[in-house]
């Protein structure tokens, strides 16, 4: 059967005809074989252009297109919703770029340019020729989003999620959820305490009925395809029932003969084997530490009510459709000796710092010294010309300089010296550092090549800074605590990275697919990461990116179906040997081993599949295409580039 | 190696720099600021120095001496630091600093220095009642009033006085700036660079004239002149009177001398005045009690000795005593305490401007 394909040459308004003279290219491709009519046009993305092409192809029952213009990149989706408006198959649509890959590339030289679009055209007219009309595939998709990581974007991720209607489980590795949030205190801008804002989102959580919350469980298996997700997660014992309620609790905690280093406190203080990770943490039942406990059985004799110690670790499935990994950060730890870190015992890290401005009562302390004068030391561990850690966290500068405020307001008396590298207090941030000045605080700069000397003066530590400003002279100061201000490095989650195969960058933190346009997808469809876990954020950060998550997981399940990109890789049985090299080429395990008719092939899981090509040049018995790129398209289209061009 | 002070920023809020500690470190004052050179550049550094509390840099340094308090860095700080505020506040710490004996400190601190006031007052009002004659009633002789040799012997006691303060200051001073080895030169090129600054500096306030903002310029420049008029015209007054009491002639010369120079001075003095009052720039949002006292002193030094050249040519006897009386009190106040108010600028900002000129 005679072809009758259409071809249009745009002008681009110039961009293009200013270089390609588009009339001897349309004189070059009008008598092409299967060419029904070819034409030159000024925008043909206009939307005047887009009603000739659709009145051409319903005239002239036009069985293709091309459309010889910009990038794909650009306009491929406006020129396929052409032709399927037009009765086609938008498959049948083929897009030649001849503005990127050609007129802005050889501006320099009209005349080749022109041979060139020629070229590119007649391979796009016989890529039409060969196009097979594709379908997607729609699949259904689980109502069912797992959102990993109970901190504050999980938990505000989970709140908007079931308020779409999606059912949600959130899952938590330690016993309590919050995450870092509560061991904060007053939070930048707001003042609000964090423990607060969890406790906003903890209430609003059990008001839902379709959140499942799973504290003390970890994910340790990830299979399926996007909308159809099956984890498998672990959940420790907590020892304790969900109705506990014990009237001696308080004398449980007196008489547990455990005592292990508190977390929550950045080992400040020490916490019992029967622990709340703070005093009104969620769920607000205590747990047992399985690790640490002796089962000395103290807390069963006072309430035997309360506890259970023939509880196992549970194992369970969840489907879902969707996932999100909101896994957070912890402060990066300096290392021993860093500015004196585990030296001297007046220095400590911002965070630990917070919480002994938490625990202490009236007056500042610290190893019962009152405390006047801090040294805060920016950038410990960040920004490192040679160490791991390249990458500013952007919050530290903020959170030391509204601690410096807090300090002021809470002690008045207490003089804070802020030796920094530079000041990123970005945004209405900068407000906080204006007040800070003006509260009277010193702020000296150090270069990076000469960071500030922790050392032992007697009784007191002393901390000598080459001042960038005042002429990079020595400066003494005498505080009585140094404080390094540590920034973030992604919180160890039991290689949650290598579960899910979701890349992480250098700097170890989850990686999008592009950090401005898909700022919370990964390269696994259907896999989204928010909060902390992706870089460094402030809690504003973090939520912002937690309901963009939602956004994308509400988008990708809404509809209760999917609909699959077609174009992806096809196996003909007849041709496969199973070798096995499709297979261990695959990055996205689209490819799996089956049995047909006693004979071993190889199947392709469409869900999975990207059509990336990968698998096509490595079958030996040329089992393989892409759709939509088969082996006669490709072909068509070498031969219609290769085809000499009369000058 | 310096340690750092952070009382020290306090302390000079109490001379008038209030918002000093806003100061981020930009440089715009620096940048902006006409009179900053290469090899001199303040008031960052004063200021990063008062931030610190280097209080042993502020003390050896000329900078606060080389600004004119233009102003264009307090308008310009985008802290609203007053860059310009903190120069005039380390000069009013750097007088207190240089001062003899911690004299100063009766002038400065808060309740003390109202009792130093009230005693010096007190003192002149007494002085004239004790050494009064009989003044003549027909016609105006000021002889009359107080004795030449009262005058002659009160002027050369406390002149001596002045001149000892002033050098043992200026030698404080000297000290405090720690000029090095390098810097010692010879006697020639201390006269050339006195020649210079004289001429180039204080008598033109070539400086000064580079502020962008042209009105105190003049105003000082004419107080200056004016002043120097006055101060010539009662010098020469009084030596005519002791080396030709009968040579009534000659005084025509101081006469005119003083009448011209009154104007100018009157005009200067009024300015100062009527801003500070007003507050009318942000150069005169804040005055120290010593600026006050200098100020209204000088005011009334040259009102009064003025009138006295006018009320010469009148009839009006008892006024032209009382007034007299009260010129000599208020002279007698101002001479006696320029080492240590905002006058003392007289001698410390030539002086600055002269080491200045050798380090270079």
């Amino acid at each position: 059967m005679k072809r009758r394909i259409g071809v249009y040459i745009c002008h681009c308004g110039g961009n293009i005809s200013d270089y390609v003279d588009v009339k001897k290219v349309r004189e070059a491709v009008k008598d092409e074989e299967g060419v029904f009519l070819a034409k030159t046009t000024v925008f043909a993305c206009s939307d005047s252009s887009q009603k000739e092409i659709i009145a051409d192809i319903q005239e002239n029952n036009l069985d293709g297109i091309v459309v010889a213009s910009c990038s794909p990149k650009l306009h491929l989706h406006t020129f396929r919703s052409v032709a399927e408006r037009a009765g086609l198959n938008p498959y049948e649509y083929v897009q030649v770029n001849i503005r990127e890959q050609d007129s802005w590339a050889h501006s320099d030289n009209p005349e080749k340019a022109t041979e060139k679009a020629i070229r590119l055209i007649r391979a796009g007219i016989k890529r039409a020729i060969e196009a097979k009309p594709l379908t997607p595939n729609e699949i259904p998709v689980i109502n069912g989003v797992a959102v990993i990581g109970g901190g504050a974007a999980g938990m505000r991720a989970a709140i908007e999620l079931s308020d779409t209607g999606l059912n949600v489980y959130l899952i938590e590795k330690e016993h309590f959820l919050g995450g870092r949030i509560p061991q904060w205190g007053e939070l930048f801008e707001t003042n609000e305490r964090g423990e607060v804002l969890i406790e906003r989102l903890y209430k609003e959580i059990v008001k839902r009925n379709n959140i499942k919350i799973f504290t003390g469980a970890e994910v340790e298996s990830f299979s399926g395809c996007v909308g159809n997700f099956e984890l498998g997660v672990r959940i420790k014992p907590r020892f304790v029932k969900r109705d506990f309620n014990c009237k001696d609790y308080e004398k449980i905690l007196k008489e547990c003969p455990v005592e292990v280093e508190d977390e929550f406190n950045f080992g400040l203080t020490k916490r019992k084997a029967i622990y709340k990770s703070y005093e009104k943490a969620f769920p607000e039942i205590p747990a047992i530490d399985k690790e640490n406990c002796t089962r000395c059985g103290i807390c069963e004799k006072l309430c035997p009510e309360s506890f259970d110690f023939n509880q196992k670790e549970e194992k369970l499935n969840l489907r879902v459709g969707a996932v999100i990994l909101t896994t957070g950060f912890s402060p990066y730890e300096p290392k021993e000796g860093e500015f004196g870190y585990g030296k001297f015992n007046s220095v400590l890290t911002l965070q630990q710092f917070r919480r002994l401005m938490e625990l202490s009562n009236g007056e500042l302390s610290y190893n019962s010294k009152k405390i006047k004068n801090i040294a805060f030391i920016y950038c410990v561990g960040s920004r490192q010309k040679d160490g791991e850690n390249k990458y500013c966290s952007r919050y530290c500068c903020t959170a030391a300089i509204h601690t410096s405020l807090l300090l002021k307001e809470k002690y008045n008396d207490i003089k804070s010296y802020h030796l920094f590298r530079d000041i990123r207090t970005y945004g209405k941030q900068e407000i906080l550092y204006r007040d800070s000045c003006k509260n009277g605080d010193i702020y000296l700069k150090f270069d990076e090549s000469n960071p500030p000397i922790v050392e032992k003066n007697g009784v007191d530590v002393s901390v000598k800074i080459k001042d960038i400003l005042t002429d990079g002279e020595e400066i003494e100061i005498i505080p009585d605590l140094v404080v390094l201000v540590t920034g973030m490095i992604p919180r160890e989650n039991g290689g949650l990275e290598k579960i899910f195969k979701v890349p992480v960058g250098r700097d170890k933190f989850f990686s999008e697919i592009h950090p401005k346009l898909r700022p919370v997808e990964t390269v696994i469809n259907g896999v989204y990461i928010a909060g902390t876990g992706q870089g460094p954020k402030n809690l504003t950060e973090t939520i912002l990116s937690s309901l963009s998550s939602v956004a994308k997981a509400y988008s990708l399940l809404s509809s209760g179906t999917l609909k699959l990109e077609p174009i992806v890789a096809i196996i003909d049985e007849e041709k496969c040997e199973w070798c096995g090299n499709c297979d261990e080429v695959c990055v996205y395990d689209a490819i799996e081993k089956k049995s047909e008719n006693g004979k071993e092939v190889a199947v392709i899981n469409e869900a999975l599949c990207k059509g990336c090509g990968s698998c096509v040049p490595v079958c030996e018995s040329r089992a393989i295409e892409i759709k939509g790129y088969t082996n006669k398209e490709i072909l068509g289209m070498i031969d219609g580039i290769l085809k000499e061009v009369n000058r | 190696m310096e340690r750092v002070n952070p009382d020290f920023s306090e302390k000079i809020k109490k001379y008038g720099a209030f918002d000093i500690s806003a100061c981020y470190n930009c440089g715009n004052c620096t940048a902006i600021c006409p009179l900053s050179t290469e090899d001199n550049s303040f008031p960052r550094k004063m200021v990063r120095a008062t931030v610190l509390g280097l209080e042993n840099k502020i003390a050896s340094s000329l900078d606060p001496w080389l600004c004119y308090y233009c102003g264009e860095c307090s308008d310009t700080c985008p802290r609203d630091a007053d860059p310009g505020g903190l120069m005039m506040a380390l000069r009013r710490y750097q007088i207190r600093k240089f001062s003899v004996g911690r004299i100063s400190d009766l002038f400065y601190q808060g309740f003390s220095s109202f009792w130093a006031w009230f005693v010096l007052t007190l003192l002149g009002v007494l002085g004239i009642f004790f050494f009064k004659n009989n003044p003549d009633m027909k016609e105006i002789k000021p002889l009359s009033f107080v004795s030449l040799n009262v005058l002659h012997d009160g002027g050369i006691i406390l002149f001596v006085f002045l001149l000892v303060v002033s050098f043992l200051q200026l030698l404080l001073m000297l000290k405090s700036i720690k000029l090095t080895k390098k810097d010692g030169i010879g006697i020639k090129a201390y006269l050339n660079s006195f020649l210079e600054v004289f001429f180039n500096e204080v008598l033109s306030q070539n400086k000064f004239s580079k502020c962008e903002n042209k009105k105190r310029y003049t105003a000082h420049l004419l107080l200056l002149w004016g002043f120097i008029g006055l101060f010539l015209a009662t010098i020469t007054v009084m030596l005519f009177d002791f080396f030709f009491p009968a040579n009534e002639g000659i005084r025509i010369i101081p006469k005119v001398l003083g009448l011209i120079s009154g104007i100018p001075s009157l005009y200067g003095v009024s300015f100062f005045l009527w801003y500070r009052l007003k507050k009318a720039d942000k150069y005169f949002r804040f005055s120290h009690h010593t600026d006050w006292i200098f100020i209204i002193l000088i005011f009334f030094a040259i009102l009064s000795g003025y009138l006295l050249d006018i009320l010469r040519w009148s009839s009006a006897v008892k006024i032209y005593y009382f007034t007299f009386a009260f010129h000599l009190i208020v002279v007698f106040e101002l001479i006696l305490t320029f080492p240590f108010t905002k006058f003392a600028h007289v001698m410390y900002r030539p002086f600055a401007l002269l080491l200045a000129d050798i380090k270079k």
